[in-house]
């Protein structure tokens, strides 16, 4: 072809196309005619010849070629110097036959392991399995015995033949106490260890690789994809190679990270919680793979005591699980691996500890203790996981997800592996490509929700039946995802394109959640509405929704508090605890987050006394369901050192904050929670004078709130209050006016010019002009802000005493003591109504006393005198606000 | 064995920026499309593969309507035919090596008589030699990408090239007879 040049080839097609028009008898004798060209015309020939021959040839089009599926070796057949008999599985790699061999004249049984036929670049891997088990020699390790090529050049590895059960079938059919599982599982500890001091990483431990014999001898199996550590070089080998059961996989592993030791920590962990609860740490044993990846990734382990307390029939009594067990358990799961065990001997030597009753590693330091979220939050109905699935598995109508659904659950329950590995292997690699790949892949976890999300709201349109439960079990995945603009939109279209037909529960829970959404997206009054829609159904049959009415009645509570009804969002939430205790008992913990509820509502009250008493109603409940040490309890006292910051208990609440804020922090990193609990530390810090540390804390607060919960949020914005008023303390005029004019703007912003918080930023800049002695400046900024505060009553209270102090400050310093009167003493009346003997109304009354003494009137010193008693007390003799009631006392002395 | 599908360079020099670009994000979806239908089928001795290419191409084309992905419909149905002839031969070429354990390939056909396209060998022979009728006559090889690899009817293959059906249906012979040739010489 390559002979002839462009403009023959041109003329060549050009003919066929006309030849190809004419018969085939007239063909030659019009090609003779046309062309003289001998090149050209053999080229014509040619290819019209080959257009008669090539009639059939593509005409159907491209298909994947398939591997016909490989019979097996037949029983009989010699490998080594093994003879193969029956087939006891089919793995990964290959497959596993029982063999034996009758040399030097006694027989020997093995287990065989064939590479398989296509296996290619798989037996890089097959022989470094090989490798590694030569190497290993314990007794609870399957040994190596032999190994070699078949005749027809497969790999082979020959391997001591185990008889035995899986770890847990093996506790469960013998019914085997809490003592002979741990012992148990010592044995596995220390195989692993073994395998470690050899340089190996197993990466694959599950039950079914680690069978139990029938004396009771733990055998650990399939180091297929175990790695080597690579002693030369002291590094740990990348994770290669997707690991073959996400479901015991550890975070690194699913992510792609480095695997180290740690690696197989965690999977002993896993099989811990299982001996220990009969169940997976996160659900049972059928469950989803792909919801299995997600919920490792993102949620932490319960508390293996409360599964145990939950299930009938679970092996062990939650009792004996509780404390030790729990943290030992915790431990070895934790998300970040460096915060694991360091070593299996470590997790070992703990449980031995447990055996003698000592105190265990685990229970050290900052209480690592972890426990559920509400199942709510993430109750994600099997379907969820298969809405998205099915999108994956590409070009299937949704119409047929339910059925495909049961055969779905089968499929991965069942131990086919060639459709598991498929399944995992598609999901496995689908998630790691999208969280390490971001952007230029198309399927994000998001997208692929998004994607399934418009599918359903186009084509259930008409099918509103079908729709509704996927659509609320979506919504759920959104809610994993934290993405209430996705939510809210699928909800959204969901509620309002629903006819008469729609089903009417989901309708009902979908505007709940919808309520919660609105809520958090700053939309309060459209809450109200849904949520009495919503309330007309479940209404109908209270019973069975008992549940689902608490929930609305708790959103109802929030809404309330956020739209400013304190006294309805109490009552409200008086009744859902009634309904709640009615339901579920006093100790449980929802009943403990509705007595939380209600202590932040009376705190807003200003009820504050109440407001104590709630939470330590709450505390006291989450000790009795064990979780006395988890984030729940610590976010508590958190907020109960911010009252008794309020009631003036300067020491509990520093001591509380701080406490709150290293259990926070250890047990779930920086959060919105630890930045508010950081600002009140800091606040505490900033009244006790002790003002570099109040600045740092203060620093660190903003820039956490601004993190985790976004530049406006009140949160960041209260923060950035106090570090105004750290700043002016420290008379860093610039850096206070620069941190409370940008507070200011953004509460403005966002909340208005009437809500407490702008108010509150504009009062600490009247109080930056105070300080700078602009006093027109103050005295103007300081009348607006408390005919503000006025506006919003008694919830303002404290506030309005603080602007009317500042007020008294200013007027005091202008030599204005009549005025300063006037303000200070409504001010002492306000602290005093709040609480009698805090340091805020010793320093109320100290300024009163001044004025007082400015006008000449007698019962100045006694005010004053009490006043520095007080604060001495409060505060300690060297702090400012003291020595300036210790002048003032003297100035009235002549 | 890899993850990723060997990332060949899409070399058709007739597609725009754009086709390209909507070609290589299709690409490592059918790939693994076609991973997953050749291990499901694999259980079924004897038994080829039911799901043909369009299958893949008609889904990717109602999950891309609806993201906008694209904003000519001709410009996916191109890119679509380029991106699973893509697939296909990195299908073809991983199953290959797997079986050579790595070797490098033969691209010969061993039977000149039966040609089963359906073989790794197969398709990967024809793969080159398209790429040869394309360097003469891209447009016959691109009618065959879109018949062939991509799995469209006439009209589809038209719109997808931008031109008449008759030329479609011409081209289409004259390519086969073409390859045919190609693929039949020693």
């Amino acid at each position: 072809m390559s002979e002839l040049s462009p403009e023959q080839r041109a003329r060549v097609y050009a003919l066929i196309d006309e030849l190809l028009d004419l018969p085939e008898s007239s063909r030659a004798q019009r090609l003779g005619a046309l062309v003289d060209d001998p090149a050209v015309r053999a080229e014509v020939e040619s290819l019209l010849e080959a257009t008669r021959a090539a009639t059939g040839f593509l005409s159907t089009p491209a298909r994947p070629a398939v591997q016909i599926y490989d019979a097996g070796v037949a029983a009989g057949t010699r490998v080594g110097a093994w003879s193969i008999g029956r087939r006891i599985g089919r793995g990964g790699m290959g497959e596993v036959y029982e063999a034996t061999r009758t040399e030097g004249g006694f027989e020997q049984r093995v287990a065989i392991k064939l590479l398989q036929v296509e296996a290619g670049s798989q037996s890089e891997r097959f022989l470094a399995e090989r490798q590694i088990l030569a190497r290993l020699e314990h007794p609870g390790i399957a040994r190596l015995h032999d190994g070699g090529l078949t005749e027809d050049g497969r790999p082979f590895m020959a391997m001591e033949f185990v008889e035995g059960r899986p770890i847990t079938v093996y506790c469960e059919q013998t019914r085997a106490s809490l003592h002979q599982r741990l012992q148990l599982f010592l044995q596995v500890c220390e195989a692993v260890a073994y395998a470690h001091r050899n340089l190996v990483i197993h990466r694959d431990l599950k039950p079914s690789n680690i069978l139990v014999t029938r004396d009771g001898q733990v055998k650990l199996l399939d180091f297929g994809i175990a790695k080597l550590i690579d002693a030369e070089r002291a590094q740990l080998t990348v994770s290669a190679a997707a690991p073959m059961t996400p479901v015991c996989a550890s975070p690194e592993q699913l992510t792609g990270k480095p695997v180290t030791t740690a690696t197989d920590v965690y999977a002993l962990g896993v099989l811990l919680f299982e001996l220990l609860t009969g169940v997976h740490p996160w659900f049972g044993t059928d469950a989803p793979v792909l919801q299995a990846l997600r919920t490792v990734l993102t949620k932490p382990a319960p508390l293996a005591s409360r599964v145990a307390a939950e299930r009938s029939g679970a092996p062990v009594p939650d009792r004996l699980i509780r404390g030790d067990l729990d943290a030992i358990v915790a431990k070895a799961l934790r998300e970040e691996p460096t915060h694991r065990y360091a070593t299996v001997d470590a997790l070992k030597l703990d449980i031995i500890r447990v055996f003698r009753g000592e105190a265990v590693e685990a229970r050290e330091g900052a209480r690592l203790y972890f426990f559920g979220r509400t199942l709510r939050r993430y109750r994600w109905a099997v379907a969820a996981t298969f809405a998205v699935f099915v999108s994956l598995a590409g070009g299937l109508g949704v119409a047929a997800w339910q059925a495909r659904r049961a055969a779905i659950e089968r499929d991965i329950a069942r131990r086919d592996a060639a459709r598991e590995e498929a399944v995992r292997y598609d999901l496995t690699r689908m998630f790691r490509t999208a969280i390490a790949d971001q952007g230029s892949q198309p399927a994000t976890a998001k997208s692929m929700i998004d994607n399934s999300a418009l599918r359903v709201l186009r084509e259930y349109r008409d099918r509103p039946q079908l729709g509704g439960q996927l659509v609320l079990t979506l919504a759920d995945l959104y809610g994993a995802l934290e993405d209430v603009a996705g939510a809210g939109a699928l909800l959204d279209g969901f509620v309002s394109q629903a006819g008469p037909d729609a089903d009417p529960l989901a309708l009902a829970d979908a505007r709940t959640k919808l309520a919660n959404i609105e809520l958090l997206r700053g939309h309060p009054e459209r809450a109200g509405p849904l949520l009495d829609q919503a309330e007309t159904y479940w209404k109908q049959f209270p019973q069975q929704y008992a549940e689902e009415r608490l929930e609305g009645l708790g959103i109802r509570a929030r809404l309330q508090r956020l739209s400013g009804d304190i006294n309805g969002a109490i009552a409200t939430n008086q009744n859902a605890i009634a309904a709640r205790i009615a339901l579920s008992g006093r100790n449980h913990r929802e009943t403990a987050v509705l007595y939380n509820s209600l202590a932040i509502t009376l705190t807003a009250a200003n009820r504050l006394d109440e407001a104590l008493a709630a939470y330590r109603d709450t505390v006291g409940i989450y000790r009795e369901i064990g979780l006395g040490d988890g984030l729940d309890a610590q976010i508590i006292q958190g907020n109960m050192g911010t009252l008794e910051l309020r009631t003036g208990h300067l020491q509990d609440a520093e001591r509380l904050l701080k406490t709150a804020i290293d259990g926070e922090r250890s047990l779930a990193g920086d959060s919105a929670a630890v930045a508010a609990a950081m600002g009140y530390y800091g606040k505490v810090l900033l009244i006790e004078n002790r003002i570099p540390a109040a600045l740092a804390a203060l620093r660190e607060a903003v820039a956490l709130g601004t993190r985790y919960a976004g530049d406006k949020s009140p949160v960041t914005v209260q923060n950035a209050v106090f570090l105004g008023e750290a700043q002016i303390a420290a008379h860093d005029e610039p850096g206070a006016r620069a941190t409370l004019v940008a507070a200011h703007e953004a509460a403005l912003a966002q909340y208005g010019t009437s809500h407490p918080l702008t108010l509150r930023t504009a009062l600490a800049l009247a109080q930056l002009a105070a300080a700078g002695k602009r006093s027109s400046d103050a005295q103007t900024q300081l009348s607006s802000v408390i005919t503000g505060l006025r506006a919003l009553g008694a919830p303002a209270a404290a506030y309005l005493a603080q602007a009317l102090e500042t007020q008294g400050d200013v007027e005091l310093s202008g030599g204005r003591a009549q005025s300063a009167l006037t303000a200070l003493k409504e001010a002492v009346d306000l602290r005093e109504s709040a609480h009698n003997r805090t340091w805020e109304t010793a320093v109320a009354r100290e300024r009163l006393g001044e004025a007082e003494a400015a006008l000449g009137r007698a019962d100045a010193g006694t005010l004053l005198r009490t006043a520095e008693r007080d604060l001495q007390g409060q505060l300690g003799p060297d702090h400012p606000q003291t020595i300036r009631a210790s002048r003032a006392l003297a100035r009235l002395q002549p | 064995m890899s993850d990723e599908p060997a990332m060949m360079p899409l070399t058709s020099t007739t597609v725009s920026p754009e086709v390209a670009r909507i070609a290589r994000s299709l690409l490592p979806a059918f790939y693994d499309q076609l991973k997953h239908i050749a291990q499901r089928a694999r259980a079924r001795v004897g038994a080829g593969s039911t799901i043909q290419t369009t299958a893949l191409v008609h889904e990717a084309y109602l999950r891309l309507r609806d993201s906008r992905e694209f904003s000519d419909e001709t410009h996916f149905l191109r890119a679509a035919a380029l991106a699973m002839r893509h697939a296909l031969i990195n299908h073809a070429q991983a199953r290959l090596a797997d079986k050579r354990g790595g070797g490098s390939l033969h691209l010969t056909l061993s039977h000149a008589v039966d040609l089963s396209i359906d073989t790794d060998e197969g398709m990967l022979a024809l793969h080159a030699a398209l790429e040869r009728l394309a360097v003469e006559m891209p447009r016959l090889a691109d009618v065959v990408e879109c018949r062939f690899f991509g799995g469209y009817g006439e009209e589809d293959t038209a719109r997808a090239l931008g031109i008449s059906l008759r030329t479609v249906q011409r081209d289409w012979l004259k390519a086969r007879a073409w390859l045919y040739r190609e693929l039949t010489r020693a």
